[in-house]
């Protein structure tokens, strides 16, 4: 397990635990990763990945309690604050809003911060979600909901993307298109950290891989060039899931 | 903007008309003015009294209508329940039961008033509003607070049936003609009050529903969960804080106006979503809901002065009789539509 702190670091956990109101849901988890970096963290369901990234969202509301280390580390370059969007697995609704108005919508702190005229994302265009606009959220197939909601997350222009399962519902064609977003988005300097179970498509992209099996980091492998086949094998195997 | 601007120069042409017209100015009286055959001036002067105490049942139906359905909106939004209304806090329901118990430890505050204003009863009833808050808030913080946004709702249960429990009581313990004047007002009746205790009270509640309006970008991101709110910078809560204070200054000044009037707050935000949610761009719909709102009181309230005179139904009473078969209506043609 590595979690050397080096001066390109974004975000660290060191000894990082989460407890979710009646059991433990991440345990002693250390991480650091890089700035500019693409990590992917891999586990089964319940393994604690989509809680890792609410934590580094820092999203988190009662009952769930953290302990431990979590920082993130904003560099000269930076606001005070890093900038991060985090694209939740699922997400519900109850006002009928369109396309549109989901994309535009904003908090107050938000709208003292943005430029007039900013109402649709240029990831919009990206992600194919220009002629659903005036469509309602309720009448999207989940493949375009989850366009949409892909469309909201790189919209802005974040520091730190964190995406959980962001290919869910998306087709070849689509995912193709994500993978390239995200690639460009790293390439202006994002960090990205994504939570996956498919892995055959990312490969080149990523910088660290992660495993978590029962809240815990297996593994953090560093290495670009080597996958780490052994202990991705060890952890899906009884999945039956394979690269 | 254009349903905004319908349902602005509706709500003032009803405002006129309920203004204008009723038992004690007939028709034929205003039409001679209109016409030029009687004199304005002479007209207003004759029937000031007259309409001094319609203003008063105007303004004060305007600001109930208004700040009822705004509440409503709120409560559905945060709650993410069709059937939540400003009323399920339970916070009208302390304010409404704290001026009853006032009324059996001193009636003399039925018809008393400070500083010649202002009624007495309204020093329970803000009490009661502030007191059920405290309950509330203390209740969500040691026990509840686990169970996310529906706490509220289930805090609100716990103290609507302790507040509807209590009510059963003190009216066994009311003399017959109190209680006749207490029932009406527990259905919701506007009363009457003086000038000066009006514009007291409507910028309370057109304040507090401006304010719950304003909320509604943060309320809408809440929706979508606490999780997602907080990703997307809502600070969860101060929103709750803003909310519950705007509901507490909402339920008293409304009851202090009106008593507690039902169906305003759950009915308008289905009836403006549905009759309005396709064509109006989100940052306008709060306000066309709150503004339809007003409509309905404002009908509601001219009905209870004309339709039974001299006998006034309490406006409650039309509230529901108005908006339920209107909501029926929209809602299966939009079923249809579909």
């Amino acid at each position: 397990m590595r979690s050397s702190l080096c001066a390109d670091t974004l975000v660290s956990l060191g000894s990082f635990s989460l407890w979710g109101g009646s059991q433990w849901v991440l345990r002693n988890v250390s991480l650091s990763v890089r700035r500019g970096s693409f990590c992917v963290v891999l586990g089964g369901n319940g393994a604690g990945k989509s809680s890792l990234l609410k934590a580094m969202a820092g999203v988190l509301q009662p009952p769930w309690e953290k302990f431990g280390l979590l920082q993130i580390h904003s560099n000269a370059h930076e606001e005070a604050r890093v900038s991060l969007s985090w694209l939740p697995q699922s997400l519900g609704f109850s006002e009928d809003l369109t396309v549109r108005e989901f994309l535009a919508l904003q908090s107050v702190v938000q709208q003292l911060r943005s430029q007039p005229g900013e109402d649709v994302p240029a990831a919009a265009d990206e992600f194919g979600v220009i002629p659903l606009l005036d469509r309602r959220l309720s009448a999207l197939s989940g493949g375009q909901w989850q366009r949409v909601r892909l469309a909201r997350a790189l919209g802005r222009e974040a520091t730190l993307l964190l995406l959980d399962e962001p290919d869910t519902a998306l087709d070849a064609a689509w995912r193709k298109v994500l993978w390239a977003a995200l690639a460009q988005r790293m390439s202006r300097g994002a960090t990205v950290v994504v939570a996956l179970h498919r892995i055959t498509e990312v490969g080149d992209l990523v910088d660290c891989w992660c495993g978590m099996e029962h809240g815990r980091m297996v593994f953090v492998e560093d290495r670009r060039e080597t996958f780490p086949e052994a202990l991705v094998e060890r952890l899906f195997l009884e999945k039956g899931l394979t690269r | 903007m254009r349903a905004v601007l319908f349902l602005s120069l509706l709500l003032t042409s009803l405002c006129a008309l309920s203004l204008l017209s009723g038992p004690a100015t007939p028709w034929s009286d205003v039409a001679q003015v209109l016409m030029g055959s009687v004199a304005a001036e002479d007209f207003w002067v004759q029937n000031a009294a007259v309409f001094e105490l319609r203003l008063v049942h105007v303004l004060l139906a305007v600001a109930v209508g208004f700040a009822l359905a705004s509440g409503g909106r709120a409560m559905q939004l945060y709650l993410q329940n069709p059937l939540a209304d400003p009323h399920v806090t339970g916070l009208s329901a302390g304010s409404t039961s704290a001026v009853l118990v006032s009324f059996l430890f001193f009636p003399e505050f039925a018809n008393s008033y400070l500083f010649d204003v202002v009624p007495s009863v309204w020093i329970p009833a803000f009490l009661g509003a502030v007191l059920s808050l405290v309950v509330l808030q203390f209740l969500y913080r040691t026990t509840l607070r686990r169970w996310g946004v529906a706490s509220l709702a289930l805090v609100g249960l716990l103290v609507n049936a302790v507040c509807a429990a209590a009510l059963m009581v003190i009216f066994a313990r009311l003399s017959p003609a109190a209680l006749s004047q207490v029932q009406a007002w527990t259905l919701g009746a506007i009363q009457g009050h003086s000038l000066t205790a009006t514009a007291l009270l409507v910028p309370l509640m057109v304040g507090a529903g401006v304010q719950l309006i304003r909320l509604d970008a943060s309320l809408k991101l809440l929706s979508f969960g606490a999780e997602f709110a907080s990703a997307e910078r809502v600070d969860v809560v101060r929103v709750r804080r803003i909310l519950l204070l705007s509901l507490m200054f909402l339920s008293a000044s409304t009851v202090c106006a009106a008593g507690s009037v039902g169906f305003v707050g759950l009915l308008v935000p289905h009836f403006t979503r549905r009759f309005f949610g396709a064509d109006a761009l989100a940052g306008a719909r709060p306000w066309l809901n709150a503004i339809a709102g007003a409509v309905l009181v404002v009908v509601a309230d001219f009905a209870s002065r004309t339709l039974t005179s001299p006998l006034e139904l309490p406006v409650g009473v039309y509230t529901a009789l108005l908006a339920s078969p209107f909501l029926l209506l929209v809602m299966v043609r939009s079923g249809v539509a579909k």
